[in-house]
């Protein structure tokens, strides 16, 4: 019914005298395009989720309630429980972001009590089951400085607080671990205890290290027996002559009081076990890099000991007063993707069929397992938690494929040539298809077969590179792991938030040649830069990690490839000196030097600096300074600089106005927003934002926000920019737009130049009210942009909203008069509509970033979204408008032709007929 | 008594001139900048004096420029520059009203001087906290390679501060609210119209097709009666 | 005197505004708990809701989780003001804004982001219950015959097929016929107080339109 009513409207419009009324409706119509959504069968279809928890700190066997369950908790401040059989998540409580979990214990009583937070300390109580808490309560905290020398320990119900004291003795403070109550405050004696004593927890006693040479000693305190005295043990006891320092102390994981002391600059290490009171050393060298574990097993003690040395992790088990071996439990195991592991929690429970162990490890590229008689029952990549860069690359074409297109690649052109190789690669073609249908001949072919590109382009790879320095390929469709790359000693730039950085040098379309990937990092050790250069398909290394032996401060891509269509990197140094990677590269760089311009940005001096390669020939590469400014430290720090993506393509030149003139956009390649927060006690609470333009060094345009707070997310693209904020005053977020334009006429119709442009642009701003929190924002990006753009936000609940830019146009009328098309009226706050979150009711915690990516279709953008869960979507902001809907109704348009052939066909002879009975009248 | 009001607004304006002032600077003073210039074709820059330019008030941006022409050979080491597609290199020391002494560096295309016979525009950007960020140097000329007419430089100064951020304008949406309640509570609706003014598009079709078949039928049925009769 | 009086009591109004704003930043370091309760949705009894649901102060800055019975607490929250929402993937649920000034006085009303100064108080300990489920999907477009029957082309199409095809048949019909001249006598009675109306009407107004009138005339 409704429509009919539309269409009546539509053709009396001549009737109407209100012409408003029509403007609303176009403008309603036009607003209908708006609702985005999701069908509910194609849930899943398209996208998908990943759940991770981060390195794990602690862990336990649930061995006490009635499903066998793991529990954890992470660096990245998570509590979890895996399944023990599989190790998908059962349950997971995700806890404030930033914090830290100090212990978690109790479950061997039943209970699982977490500590966490700063000062003061939450402790929260969980039932092991479920996943609920029970209880919460606060610990006060006495001295807050020393909260880093604060030790915990959980047990029978109790929380213990133990500090410290210098000169004094140990503080125990004991609390009901549900309750909260405080049950008693003892202070132990211990004198020696001072800044210098190292001091661990091996409970019940604290074990501190005194002294440095060989007259060190190791100094027991018994924490919760009154009567005893400091038990003390010499280094000479424990290691005998000939030890040397400096020593270090460490509390052996597991259920019993042992420490382990290292010596000899790590080289090697012993044991100082307490049984039965009594310190006894084991007079058994174990090797530096060894890490222990001791369980027990029917009431006996067993020492594991893990080693791991080129791919082999040795477990080997002694019984820990009598240093007996044990091999049947002792383990060796060959395994490429665990490195260094860690036992962090152990099992050993006596069923009919003897002992079997299961051990969790932990590995230093953060993976989990779950080691059962020598095999790994099921492995957990952990690294995925903390993603630091991410790429996503096309897939190659299939070797047939690529075999075709080989002939347009050759040098010589004349069309025999060509046609010849066209009908021999076609006949092997058929040869092949004859092949697989009759199922002869071997299936040769070096890669996966669905692997390669489809139709659409929308199966790509995505490379992941985590802070572990783990390199992850992983495919689009179900987010299946196709390869991992580790690399050691490696991290982030520390100035630039430990992330790492990616290029693509060659894409996967010039067979023959690999497509390469490189990684940019800084060396563990020496802070100097490493390149990494890789196969992003296969995830095999191509040049392996070279050392530059520089420090890294600025990189860029060159635009222009070598003959082998590689496109090199230009580094500058710390001495403002410029390298390029691969050095076959240099002749193209200095090629390009004259339009090459290079810009840094310091946060501790405040200074951005300009460069050119003007200078440049083929044997060297010169940058020197073209300008430079300076954001003063003293009344404002630098906290993020964003350029536009490097592909973005911008369609349209200008916008249409009502009055069918042009208003043209100032699109500047090479504008670059500043974003500074006022520091110190006048400025606090500002947000500075500059348009720099980073070729000639002119400011375009710069605004203040006054008492607003961080964090700021920005998005800058095309010829806007969109950034979120917290204001204090209105105690709410608000998004402000700010978007260029040149004016009515256009400066230069052909070629964007940034020396020869003087006029500043004009600056349309607005601000809205939002009222969700936002972790994370990113715009969508297709590969001619002539799709609207739709800005991804990552909100605090978990939910990711796809928000047309057009509800954030800054030009937006506040009185509705003449009415533009695409232009809706202002309404202060931003409605966030339910059918707008692309990822329905799969919340994804903890948003670090969004990766967005153009897929082979016009109207389809990939988004991939990391933080502690992963989640991979396709967006379509102006609907599919490029391929045909999903439901298109094939039947009933075969139907509707066939029904009117055959009717007309009838039709027809019946008129016939009847014309014959007319004429035999 | 008098004097006792005016006391008062004035009070009253010292008050409220807080808010008034949110979109320009808080903060008031001066700045004397030394500019030095470079015309060699080498990576590394050789300065020589070029002037100075002092501003009193970078609220009102008033501002003196003191600078000496240039010498002949100045004029060829830049058509040089200019030949080479070189950049004209500015190197200005700025000294604050709160005591700071910042270098700031800057550069114009050198064939762009000389199209414009040597006019450039020297912009100061400051920060809301109005001490100076950049100082950049600029000109419109077109890109020749001519001697300039002139050996005197056309300086003009700039002084740029930040704007004001938007503001999310909830109060004429408010306003918009309220008076469409007021509006609601008063019954001044289109909905009680008549139900003839309402649906009088649905009416009019009907009464125009009765009438045209009356009027076709009542022939036909007129024609046939009076056929038969 | 009185004036002098005056003059410094409001000089002391006016410096007392700036002296007020500075002391803003200076927070009580008490720390208090927020309390309240999160009742599920109706048939959510044994599902675990408890663990898909959580409570968020300033969106992350602290967290509350839910006990069995729904009640949770946030703990350790200096005061100031703070917007407390449930997050839960399936349900939405209202967020409230929960003050609790220096003396630890709490206020909980009800979040308006355009009006932020508007109070309507809601009970505190807070009692959170679901506003509606989330309705994540469209429902996607069903054929129906109707559409394909209402659609004005066919409509047009089809109506005056049928009265061509109908009404031949009705007129050789002589029963019919009879009918159908019954209701003409009746429209020949309303015909001439039709034109009667339209003249009459027209001859006040315009003159334009009596052409036309004529013409019916002529065709009577």
């Amino acid at each position: 019914m409704a429509p009919f009513a539309w269409t009546i409207r539509g053709n009396v419009n001549r009737f109407f005298v209100d012409a408003q009324i029509l403007q609303y409706l176009i403008v309603l119509a036009g607003l209908f395009n708006l609702s985005l959504c999701l069908y509910e069968d194609q849930v899943g279809k398209f996208d998908w989720r990943q759940n991770y928890v981060g390195k794990i700190t602690f862990a336990s066997f649930d061995t006490v309630s009635t499903a066998k369950k793991i529990i954890v908790a992470t660096e990245e401040n998570v509590i979890a429980a895996f399944n023990l059989k599989s190790g998908q998540i059962i349950w997971r409580r995700v806890l404030e972001k930033g914090g830290h979990i100090r212990t978690l214990g109790g479950v061997a009583d039943g209970d699982l009590i977490s500590v966490s937070g700063g000062v003061p300390a939450i402790v929260r109580a969980w039932d092991l089951a479920t996943g609920h808490i029970l209880n919460e309560w606060p610990i006060a905290e006495q001295n807050t400085d020393r909260i880093k020398d604060v030790k915990w320990h959980i047990k029978d119900g109790t929380l213990h607080h133990i500090l410290p004291i210098y000169n004094s003795g140990v503080e125990v403070t004991s609390y009901d671990s549900k309750t909260g109550e405080k049950l008693k405050t003892r202070r132990v004696s211990a004198p020696f205890i001072s800044q210098e004593t190292e001091c661990v927890l091996a409970a019940p006693y604290l074990a501190c290290l005194k002294g440095d040479s060989s007259l060190a000693l190791v100094l027991l305190v018994h924490l919760f027996d009154t009567n005893a005295q400091p038990q003390s043990v010499t280094i000479n006891t424990i290691f005998g002559a000939g030890a040397q320092g400096p020593y270090k102390l460490e509390s052996v994981l597991g259920e019993e009081p042992v420490i382990s002391i290292n010596a000899d600059n790590d080289q090697r290490k012993r044991i100082l076990a307490v049984i039965g009171e009594l310190p006894i050393p084991i007079q058994r060298d174990i090797a530096g890099d060894a890490t222990l574990y001791v369980v027990s097993i029917d009431n006996e003690k067993v020492l594991l000991e893990t080693t791991y040395k080129n791919g082999k992790i040795e477990i080997a088990a002694t019984d820990l007063s009598s240093s007996a071996p044990l091999p049947d439990l002792s383990v060796t195991l060959t395994h490429t993707s665990l490195q260094s592991p860690t036992i962090m929690a152990s099992v050993c429970p006596r069923q009919t069929k003897g002992i079997t162990c299961r051990h969790l490890l932990s590995s230093q590229d953060h993976s989990i397992s779950l080691l059962q008689h020598n095999k790994l029952v099921w492995t957990r990549e952990e690294a995925l938690a903390s993603i630091v860069a991410v790429e996503i690359i096309e897939l190659p074409m299939s070797d047939r494929d690529q075999a075709i297109e080989t002939e347009f690649d050759q040098k010589e052109r004349d069309v025999l040539s060509m046609f010849l190789r066209r009908i021999t690669s076609q006949i092997n073609q058929a040869k092949a298809f004859f092949q697989t249908i009759l199922d002869l001949g071997p299936q040769q072919s070096n890669q996966r077969i669905d692997l390669v590109r489809d139709k659409f382009g929308l199966h790509k790879m995505i490379i992941a590179v985590t802070s572990a320095g783990k390199l992850y390929g992983i495919e689009t469709r179900k987010g299946e792991i196709i390869w991992q790359l580790r690399l050691p000693n490696i991290r982030g730039f520390t100035k630039l938030s430990n992330t790492m950085i990616l290029y693509v040098q060659r894409g996967s379309r010039h067979f023959p040649h690999p497509p390469q990937c490189a990684l940019l990092a800084e060396d563990k050790e020496t802070g100097e830069g490493v390149v990494y250069t890789f196969n992003p398909i296969t995830g095999q290394p191509l040049d392996g990690l070279v050392k530059l032996g520089y420090k890294i401060k600025q990189s860029m891509l060159l635009h222009v490839t070598t003959d082998d269509f590689l496109r090199g990197i230009l580094i500058l140094d710390a001495r403002n000196k410029v390298h390029v990677y691969p050095d076959s590269a240099i002749a193209v760089a200095a090629s390009l030097g004259k339009s090459t311009y290079l810009f840094t940005a310091d946060q501790t001096t405040g200074i951005l600096s300009g460069f050119s390669l003007s200078y440049s020939t083929t044997q060297e590469l010169i940058a020197h300074k073209v300008w430079e400014l300076l954001l003063s430290p003293r009344n404002q720090k630098i906290t993020q600089v964003v350029a536009k993506n490097p592909i973005e393509r911008v369609h349209s030149q200008g916008r249409v106005l009502s009055d069918r003139s042009v208003l043209y956009k100032y699109i500047n390649p090479n504008l670059v927003a500043v974003v500074t927060e006022g520091i110190g006690h006048a400025h606090k609470n500002t947000l500075n934002l500059y348009l720099l333009d980073v070729v000639s060094g002119a400011m375009i345009f710069s605004i203040t926000h006054k008492r607003v707070r961080g964090p700021i997310h920005i998005v800058h693209s095309e010829n806007w920019l969109v950034y979120g904020y917290f204001n204090e005053k209105g105690r709410r977020t608000e998004i402000a737009t700010l978007e260029l334009y040149e004016g009515k006429i256009q400066s230069n119709t052909t070629v964007f130049s940034s020396l020869a442009t003087t006029k500043l642009p004009i600056v349309e701003r607005q601000a809205f009210i939002f009222p969700a929190s936002i972790e994370y924002m990113q715009e969508t990006i297709t590969e001619k942009g002539i799709t609207s753009k739709h800005i991804i936000v990552a909100l605090a609940n978990g939910g990711i909203l796809e928000l047309p830019w057009m509800m954030v146009d800054p030009r937006r009328p506040t009185n509705p008069e003449m009415r533009e098309e695409g232009v809706i009226p202002y309404m202060p706050e931003i409605p966030i509509h339910m059918d707008a979150i692309i990822n329905y009711n799969q919340s994804v915690s903890r948003v670090m970033g969004i990766h967005t990516s153009p897929s082979g279709l016009e109207s389809t953008c990939l988004v991939f979204v990391h933080g502690l869960d992963l989640f991979y979507t396709r967006v379509a902001p102006s609907k599919t408008f490029d391929v045909l809907k999903e439901d298109f109704d094939y039947y009933l348009i075969v139907i509707v032709l066939a029904a009117l052939l055959i009717s007309s066909y009838i039709t027809k002879k019946l008129a016939s007929q009847k014309a014959q009975k007319q004429a035999w009248k | 008594m008098y004097l006792f009001y005016v006391i008062v607004g004035v009070l009253f304006c010292v008050s409220y001139a807080d808010f008034v002032r949110e979109s320009e600077l808080d903060y008031d003073g001066w700045l004397q900048l030394r500019l030095w210039q470079a015309f060699n074709d080498d990576p590394m820059p050789v300065f020589t004096e070029r002037g100075n330019i002092t501003v009193s008030s970078v609220r009102s941006g008033a501002s003196v420029v003191g600078q000496n022409g240039l010498l002949p050979a100045q004029i060829s080491a830049l058509k040089n520059l200019a030949e080479h597609d070189g950049k004209y290199r500015l190197k200005v020391l700025a000294r604050t009203s709160s005591g700071s002494e910042i270098t700031f560096l800057s550069s114009v295309p050198a064939c762009y001087l000389l199209g414009s016979d040597l006019e450039d525009i020297i912009t100061i950007w400051l920060d809301s906290a109005a001490e100076p960020i950049a100082v950049s140097i600029s000109s419109l000329g077109p890109c020749i390679l001519d001697n300039p007419f002139t050996n005197m430089w056309t300086t003009n100064v700039v002084v740029r501060y930040p704007d004001g951020g938007p503001i999310p304008d909830t109060a004429m949406y408010i306003q918009k609210l309220e008076r469409e309640r007021e509006a609601r509570e008063r019954g001044e609706t289109k909905d009680n119209r008549s139900f003839l003014a309402k649906y009088w598009m649905y009416i009019v079709p009907a009464l125009i097709f009765l009438l045209l078949s009356s009027a076709t039928n009542p022939e036909a049925a007129a024609g046939g009666s009076a056929q038969r009769q | 005197m009185k004036k002098i009086l005056y003059l410094f009591l409001i000089f002391v109004n006016l410096c007392g505004q700036y002296v007020i704003a500075e002391h803003e930043e200076d927070a009580s370091t008490d720390l208090y708990v927020i309390e309240g309760k999160v009742f599920p949705w109706d048939n959510a009894a044994s599902s675990g809701w408890q663990l898909m649901t959580h409570v968020m102060a300033n969106g992350g800055e602290h967290y509350g989780f839910l006990r069995e019975d729904g009640t949770f607490i946030i703990s350790n929250v200096p005061s100031g003001s703070y917007m407390v929402e449930v997050v839960n993937p399936n349900y939405v649920y209202e967020p409230v804004r929960v003050e609790i000034n220096s003396k630890g006085k709490f206020r909980a009303r009800k979040v308006n982001l355009i009006q932020t100064s508007q109070v309507i108080q809601v009970p505190y300990p807070l009692k959170m219950r679901p506003l509606a489920p989330f309705r994540y999907f469209q429902v996607r477009e069903q054929w129906r015959m109707t559409d394909f029957l209402f659609n004005p082309m066919v409509l047009m199409m089809v109506l005056p097929l049928l009265l061509i095809m109908v009404l031949p048949k009705i007129m050789n019909d002589p029963e019919t016929r009879k009918e159908m001249e019954q209701l003409n006598n009746l429209t020949i009675y309303n015909m001439p107080e039709m034109s009667e109306v339209i003249t009459s009407f027209l001859s006040g107004g315009e003159k334009q339109k009596s052409k036309a009138v004529k013409a019916a005339k002529k065709r009577q």
